[in-house]
C-alpha cells in the first residue's frame, strides 16, 4: 500500500470523513430532522406575519425612539391654521381627556397618527401596531435570535448533540478508531468540527430562512439579523468545548448534559455578575481589592455569554424593545466593556478546554 | 535471523483505578517475539492478559514497564500504524454507515490516498461476501456480516501485520473458510498475522507459533508442534495440551 505520512492533506481529508461521520450521526439521530422542524416552524411563523395600515416613522440614531415624518410645509401651515381657528380647542382637550379618545384630536386636526395593524399566524390574530413594520420586523427578528435561537437553541443543542462524543468513545467503537495512525486529538477535533458545523448549517438555515420570510412579508430586508449566525455558532462552540472535556473524562452523556449547562450558567453567573459588580458603587466599596480581583481573574478565564449576548442584542437594537438589563453604555465608559478583547478571550478558553481534552484523550486506557 | 516485526520485552501493565484505590496486574513480565511471514497464536482462558498486550501493540494503553516494538519501532512511533489491520473482537460499527461508506471512512482515517481506497474497497466487498449489501445500512447487518465487514477493514491497508482477535466469532462455517482463507494468503504473501482465539482447532490449523498467556504470565511460546507432541511422547490435540498450562477452573 501506498500509504501517506501525517502532512496536511491527508490530516484535512481525514477530518472532513470525521465531520461527515458526525452529519450522519445527527441525521441518524433525529436530531437533524428535529431541528428543521423547528425552523420550518419559526419560518412559518414568519410567513404568517403581516402589517397593514402602518406610516414610515422617521429615525434619528441620537434619539433613542422614533417620530413621524417632518410635515411638508403645505400640511404644517394647513394644521396651524385649524387650530387657530378652531373655536373650541379647551373643548376638545376637555372631550379627550373624558373619553380618552386620541383619535378625537387627531381626526379634529387633521393629525397624521399610525392606527395600523399587525397580523399573526396568516390573520388568525390581531395586534394594534403603534409603530411601523422596520419596527416589527426587528422585534420578532430579535425574539427569534435572543429568545428562541440563542437561549432555547443553544441549549437544546448542548442537550442533542451532548451524546455525540461520549458514543464516539465507546471502547468498543473507539479502540479501532484510535488504532489509526491519526492521533488522538486529530480524532477529537474531527468531531468536534463535525459538531459545530452541523450548529452552523442548522443556525444558517434557521436564520436565513425566518430573514428571508419576514423580508418578503414584510419588505424589510435589514442584514444586521444575519449577524446572529456567527454569534450562535461562536456561543455553542464554546460551551460545547466543555461538553468534549466532560466526554473525554467520564464517556458519560448524563455527565455531559448536566455538566455542560451547569458551566453555562456558571459562565452567564460570573459575567453577569462582574458587570454588576462594577456597575453597583456599594458593592465596590464593600468589597476588598482581593474581591475586586477574583471577580476580574473569574471573568477572564471563563467563557463570557453574556458579552456575546450583549453584542448580539446591540446589533438588533434590543433596548428599543426591552428593558436594560446592563447599563451597557456605563460599563463601556468605565473601560470595563471590552468586547473586542472578551471575545478573543473566550476562544482562547475554549481552545484551552480542547487542549485538555486531548491531553486527557491521551493519557486514556482503551 | 529473521526480522521481528512484533517484540515484547518484559512488558508489565497494571491498571489502576484512582476512585476506588485497586489495582489489577494484567501482564506480568512478558517477553516474545513474532517475526516477518509467520502467523502466530496467542491463546489463554479469559482475563489472561491476551487483549492488553494487543492493546499496548496498538498503543491503546501504555505498558506500565518494559518495551514494545511493532514493525521495528517504538509503538509510540503512530506511522507505523499504517502498516496494521486489526479487527476488533466486539465490533462496534456506526450503525448509520453503509459498508461501502464505512470502508471509505476508516481508509481517511488510515491516511491512505482516496483514489487507493477507491480502488481496494470493491474488491475487499468482493472478497468478504459483501458486494451486493454494499449500499446496505450496517443497522440491517447480522452479527457474521458485520464480522466480515471487519474482517474488510482490517485489509483495507494491505498491512504488513494483521492483528485479528477472536475472528471466527459469529461467523457460519462459510465465514470461518473466508477468515481461514484469508490468512493463508497473507502468509503465502509474505506479510504476519497475529491471531488471538479462543478456538484451539483455528489456532492449530492456522498458525506457526504461539503463545500461551495465563493471569499475565508467558507460559508458552514456541511452535505448535513441541507443544502438541512433546519429546518421546505421543501426539495429543492442541485443546488437552493447552489444559496443562490453565487453571483447573478453565479446565
Amino acid at each position: 500500500m501506498t500509504a501517506r505520512k501525517l502532512d496536511l492533506p491527508g490530516f484535512l481529508y481525514a477530518l472532513i470523513w470525521l465531520m461527515r461521520d458526525t452529519i450522519r450521526q445527527a441525521m441518524a439521530s433525529g436530531l437533524f430532522l428535529v431541528m428543521m422542524f423547528i425552523t420550518l416552524l419559526a419560518t412559518l411563523f414568519c410567513f404568517g406575519l403581516g402589517v397593514q395600515g402602518d406610516v414610515p416613522l422617521k429615525r434619528n440614531s441620537n434619539l433613542p425612539t422614533y417620530f413621524l415624518p417632518d410635515p411638508t410645509k403645505q400640511q404644517f401651515v394647513q394644521a396651524a391654521t385649524m387650530v387657530a381657528l378652531d373655536p373650541l380647542p379647551a373643548a376638545a382637550v376637555a372631550v379627550y381627556a373624558v373619553k380618552n379618545d386620541p383619535d378625537f384630536i387627531a381626526n379634529r386636526y387633521d393629525v397624521e397618527t399610525v392606527r395600523g395593524k399587525v397580523t399573526l399566524a396568516f390573520g388568525a390574530l390581531v395586534i394594534p401596531l403603534t409603530r411601523d413594520r422596520s419596527s416589527i420586523a426587528e422585534y420578532v427578528q430579535l425574539l427569534l435570535a435572543g429568545w428562541v435561537a440563542d437561549t432555547a437553541g443553544i441549549l437544546l443543542a448542548l442537550v442533542w448533540t451532548a451524546g455525540f462524543l461520549p458514543t464516539f468513545l465507546e471502547p468498543s467503537a473507539a479502540s479501532v478508531l484510535m488504532a489509526k495512525p491519526l492521533p488522538r486529538w486529530g480524532l477529537l477535533l474531527g468531531k468536534y468540527l463535525g459538531v459545530v458545523c452541523f450548529v452552523l448549517f442548522q443556525a444558517t438555515l434557521f436564520v436565513s430562512l425566518t430573514w428571508l420570510a419576514i423580508a418578503i412579508k414584510l419588505g424589510v430586508w435589514d442584514l444586521r439579523y444575519l449577524l446572529c449566525i456567527p454569534l450562535l455558532v461562536l456561543h455553542f462552540a464554546i460551551f460545547f468545548s466543555f461538553s468534549v472535556l466532560l466526554a473525554v473524562t467520564t464517556r458519560s452523556t448524563v455527565a455531559c448534559v448536566i455538566g455542560s449547562i451547569a458551566f453555562w450558567l456558571l459562565c452567564w453567573a460570573m459575567n453577569f455578575g462582574r458587570h454588576a459588580f462594577w456597575l453597583t458603587p456599594e458593592l465596590q466599596q464593600g468589597g476588598s481589592g482581593m474581591l475586586a480581583f477574583l471577580v476580574e481573574a473569574g471573568y477572564w478565564i471563563v467563557p463570557k455569554p453574556a458579552d456575546l449576548g450583549l453584542v448580539l442584542f446591540d446589533a438588533l437594537k434590543a433596548e428599543d424593545y426591552f428593558g436594560r438589563v446592563l447599563d451597557v453604555k456605563k460599563l463601556d465608559e468605565m473601560g470595563r466593556f471590552q468586547p473586542e478583547l472578551s471575545i478573543p478571550a473566550s476562544l482562547l478558553a475554549t481552545a484551552g478546554l480542547l487542549v485538555l481534552a486531548s491531553i486527557q484523550l491521551e493519557d486514556n486506557d482503551y | 535471523m529473521a526480522e521481528a516485526v512484533v517484540e515484547f520485552k518484559q512488558v508489565r501493565k497494571v491498571y489502576r483505578d484512582p476512585w476506588l484505590r485497586r489495582e489489577l496486574l494484567a501482564v506480568d513480565g512478558v517477553t516474545f517475539q513474532i517475526t516477518r511471514g509467520e502467523v502466530f497464536g496467542l491463546v489463554g482462558p479469559n482475563r489472561a492478559g491476551k487483549t492488553t498486550l494487543i492493546k499496548m501493540l496498538l498503543t491503546l494503553t501504555r505498558p506500565t514497564t518494559g518495551e514494545v516494538q511493532r514493525l521495528g519501532q517504538p509503538v509510540q512511533q503512530r506511522s507505523t500504524l499504517q502498516k496494521i489491520g486489526y479487527m476488533h473482537e466486539n465490533q462496534a460499527f456506526p450503525r448509520y454507515w453503509h459498508a461501502e461508506g464505512l470502508l471509505f471512512y476508516y481508509g481517511a482515517l488510515t491516511l491512505m490516498p482516496e483514489p487507493t481506497v477507491r480502488e481496494r474497497v470493491p474488491k475487499l466487498l468482493q472478497q468478504v461476501g459483501l458486494s451486493d449489501r454494499a449500499h446496505e445500512p450496517i443497522r440491517r447487518f447480522s452479527k457474521g456480516m458485520v464480522q466480515r465487514l471487519a474482517l474488510a477493514q482490517a485489509l483495507l491497508n494491505e498491512p504488513d501485520l494483521l492483528v485479528l482477535d477472536e475472528p471466527t466469532e459469529g461467523l457460519d462455517l462459510e465465514g470461518r473458510q473466508l477468515v481461514h482463507d484469508i490468512v493463508a494468503k497473507q502468509r503465502a504473501s509474505g506479510k504476519t498475522v497475529l491471531l488471538v482465539s479462543h478456538l484451539a482447532n483455528d489456532v492449530e490449523k492456522l498458525c506457526d507459533r504461539l503463545a500461551v498467556i495465563v493471569s499475565g504470565k508467558l507460559q508458552y511460546c514456541d511452535t505448535i508442534q513441541n507443544l502438541t507432541q512433546p519429546k518421546n511422547q505421543a501426539k495429543r490435540s492442541l485443546e488437552t495440551a493447552l489444559q496443562t498450562y490453565y487453571p483447573k477452573t478453565h479446565a
